[in-house]
């Protein structure tokens, strides 16, 4: 493949503003999806209806009758002044409290707001400052209660600010995440172009990936030196539940869904916007129209199967991380596994169990007759040791002399005395090769009689340990 | 600036060529604007801004132009800054930066002649501010950059001056330029490439050159995908051959199994 037409591939994978502009916001978005998304209040009227959490709505100010009669005594100390039809977060403030001393509120940056100032700011977004330039409508003043972050996204983010999580959608698939951290430089707002940082999300596991702010990538919170990789975001499959139920409700073909999550209610949608900005893709590393190739055929059942493609497709970097930096394959508590026998080329695939508390792998007697020991069993058949030993001790002293007949057995290469509950058995073990996940390792197991088990064969930690590593969290894929 | 000597419809037509040229100018300067926009990222003030800025550099000199918008831009932007803790209404915050960049450029042209007459040197013979017309053209712009500077940032709004500034001499070059006047009044109807050019603009979804810059990072882990996945494919299809091959010795072969591991 030459450069110039790999080139031109990966740029057709990778979304411009031109073509967002021209393709995504207007043909993907048609009837009033776009409509409700642009305008906070009409979001917030739609979501209510549909019962989805969103953070409690304090206030509303539609005209400058209503700014006089309102008091900003009358509410909560801690809040967010918004205009209903802001661009990119430009025209929020946040008010996290107000002094006993003058009663002054203060801003994120320390900076003391009067009532008057209040008023004049949001007398300024009544006179559309913040909104569209085309802005037909007067603009609505929303005050809304100030979330109280979770702790553990506390941790990693500027004390003061609110960060939240960016899923764009394209339908109701979620296509790409990312966790937006306010810092110092941003005054308290996630927005990337305001100086904010983007994480991208691993959509599988909701697992931080790279990290980048102004375009580019960095490791550590400029702030808070912590490491923004490798951290996972609480209540993940929660996030991605309520942001497809969000875009089902209002409609919107392809978007983006802000969510924040509160220490107790959990997660809130806190806007949805119909033109995301494009730096998601420099988090995640990846273009947006690639994974929109990927998805762009599909119709999902439901809901339940629109998160389930976006989790098993946009999933698996954080493995394929781990895969390079420590050369093992991360597998599930339970996976499929493809058996080979040492002298059969046929191939078995089998639901397996990751066993860490067995040290030997075991398959079960049918499975070993279709990988070719069939004469091997019959062999061990022959010696007699094919039964249950209520004494331990007996078994190891059998197993001991009939080593000296099997050593010279072809196929057989040892025989173990294995304990299980109050019974202990001789089992043959024999070579086999195992795949899973695309990783192939020699292996000995032994072979047990396991046609009452739900598994026909275990996986232990003996073949395990310089290959795999568990991962309870990871389902088996049914297409693999 | 203009070349005169020429036998052409303008002529003939009795339609002078001064305005042929300026009424060229309106939609070249337009085509490069969104040109400029669409396929190399340039973030200029609407194509209002360049427009007029590129006529009044026509009218009034390059030097000239460019010394009086930059004025007018730098005070329109601190004077906001000014401004910013005191409330007011917006028109009122805009008539305000109106009255002192009025000021200001007379001034300005107070200050100039108050040279000229202290030190002798006739700065009017280089710089000339006597089309007080075309100034208050320019002046006009402050309401534009006004509401960049709000919506955008200083940070941005500095940028797109600059590259304003650039189009508008792009197109103050093309349009002085004897070689571009004469081919436009011989041949107006070049004009009329501009629907074309204008009709392939108007759908192009391709990457900006500004994005090719600020999306490197993922254009290359995209083409490293890309080569990944290539490879992946390569690889099973040999797994395939490999596979059918000894299946196909153990058919042939006489009972005993003679394959190996498959890997």
């Amino acid at each position: 493949m030459n450069k110039l037409s790999l080139f031109l591939k990966a740029s057709s994978n990778v979304l411009g503003v031109n073509e967002r502009n021209l393709s995504f916001t207007k043909k993907y978005n048609v009837g009033k999806g776009r409509a409700v998304a642009d305008d906070k209040y009409k979001t917030h009227n739609v979501l209510t209806k549909a019962g989805i959490p969103e953070p409690e709505l304090l206030k509303v100010i539609k005209n400058e009758k209503d700014l006089e009669k309102f008091s900003f005594d009358s509410i909560p100390k801690s809040f967010v002044v918004k205009p209903a039809m802001g661009l990119g977060g430009s025209g929020n403030l946040l008010i996290f409290s107000k002094s006993k001393k003058n009663g002054h509120w203060i801003g994120v940056n320390g900076k003391k707001y009067t009532e008057n100032d209040l008023k004049a700011y949001c007398l300024a977004i009544l006179n559309n400052a913040f909104s569209l330039k085309f802005a037909k409508k007067q603009d609505i003043v929303l005050i809304q209660e100030r979330i109280h972050i979770k702790k553990d996204l506390k941790r990693i983010s500027y004390s003061k600010g609110l960060p939240d999580i960016r899923i764009v959608m394209y339908k109701t698939i979620p296509l790409m995440a990312m966790l937006r951290l306010p810092t110092k430089g941003s005054r308290g707002k996630a927005n990337l172009h305001l100086g904010g940082i983007g994480v991208g999300i691993d959509l599988a596991t909701g697992i931080t990936t790279t990290a980048v702010t102004y375009d580019d990538v960095i490791e550590r919170h400029p702030d808070t030196g912590m490491l923004l990789s490798g951290f996972s975001i609480p209540n993940w499959k929660e996030v991605l539940k309520i942001a497809i139920k969000a875009v089902d409700v209002v409609g919107l073909g392809f978007g983006a869904v802000d969510i924040v999550i509160d220490e107790n209610r959990g997660p809130l949608i806190l806007e949805l916007n119909s033109r995301p900005g494009l730096s998601i893709q420099i988090a995640n590393q990846e273009g947006i129209n690639g994974r929109i190739k990927r998805v762009k055929g599909l119709k999902p059942k439901s809901l339940t199967h629109a998160r389930k493609i976006g989790m098993n497709l946009f999933g698996g970097e954080v493995e394929d991380t781990i895969t390079d930096v420590t050369g093992m394959q991360v597998v599930g508590f339970i996976a499929f596994a493809n058996f080979y026998g040492r002298y059969d080329a046929t191939v078995r695939k089998v639901k397996v169990k990751n066993d860490t508390g067995a040290l030997y792998t075991s398959i079960d007697r049918d499975l070993a007759k279709d990988l070719g020991y069939e004469k091997a069993l019959k062999d061990f058949d022959d010696l007699g040791l094919n039964r249950h030993f209520n004494d331990r001790k007996e078994a190891v002293a059998l197993k001991h002399e009939a080593s000296k007949f099997i050593r010279s057995h072809p196929e057989i290469v040892g025989l173990s005395a294995t304990k299980s509950g109050n019974i202990t058995s001789i089992r043959p073990k024999v070579v086999i090769g195992i795949e899973m996940e695309g990783k192939k390792v020699e292996a000995i197991a032994n072979i047990a009689d396991r046609s009452n088990m739900v598994y026909k064969a275990i996986i232990g930690r003996r073949d395990m340990r310089r290959s795999f590593l568990v991962d309870p969290n990871k389902l088996f894929s049914r297409y693999m | 600036m203009i070349a005169e000597n020429l036998t052409t419809i303008s002529t003939v037509m009795d339609i002078p060529v001064y305005a042929m040229v300026l009424l060229a100018l309106v939609p070249t300067i337009a085509t490069v604007v969104s040109f400029g926009r669409h396929v190399f990222g340039f973030n200029s003030f609407n194509i209002y801004v360049p427009i007029v800025t590129a006529l009044v550099f026509l009218q009034i000199g390059l030097l000239e132009g460019l010394i009086i918008s930059t004025l007018i831009f730098l005070i329109t932007i601190y004077t906001r800054k000014l401004l910013i803790n005191y409330r007011m209404h917006y028109y009122v915050r805009i008539s305000f930066i109106y009255t002192i960049v009025c000021f200001a450029i007379f001034g300005f042209l107070v200050l100039l002649s108050l040279i000229s007459a202290k030190t002798g040197i006739h700065l009017d013979k280089y710089l000339n501010f006597q089309p007080i017309f075309q100034i208050i053209l320019l002046v006009t712009l402050v309401e534009e950059y006004f509401s960049t500077v709000v919506k955008e940032g200083e940070n941005k709004v500095f940028v797109m001056f600059l590259e304003t500034l650039a189009i508008s001499v792009i197109g103050f070059v093309l349009i002085s330029s004897t070689f571009f006047v004469k081919i436009i009044v011989n041949n107006i109807w070049i004009l009329l490439l501009l629907f074309p050019l204008n009709i392939i603009l108007a759908r192009y979804e391709g990457l900006r050159f500004s994005e090719l810059v600020r999306f490197k990072s993922v254009l290359f882990s995209e083409m490293r995908r890309i080569e990944e996945n290539e490879d992946e494919k390569d690889k099973k299809k040999k797994k395939k051959n490999k596979n059918k091959k000894i299946v196909d010795s153990k058919t042939n072969s006489s009972g005993v199994s003679t394959g190996k591991f498959i890997w």
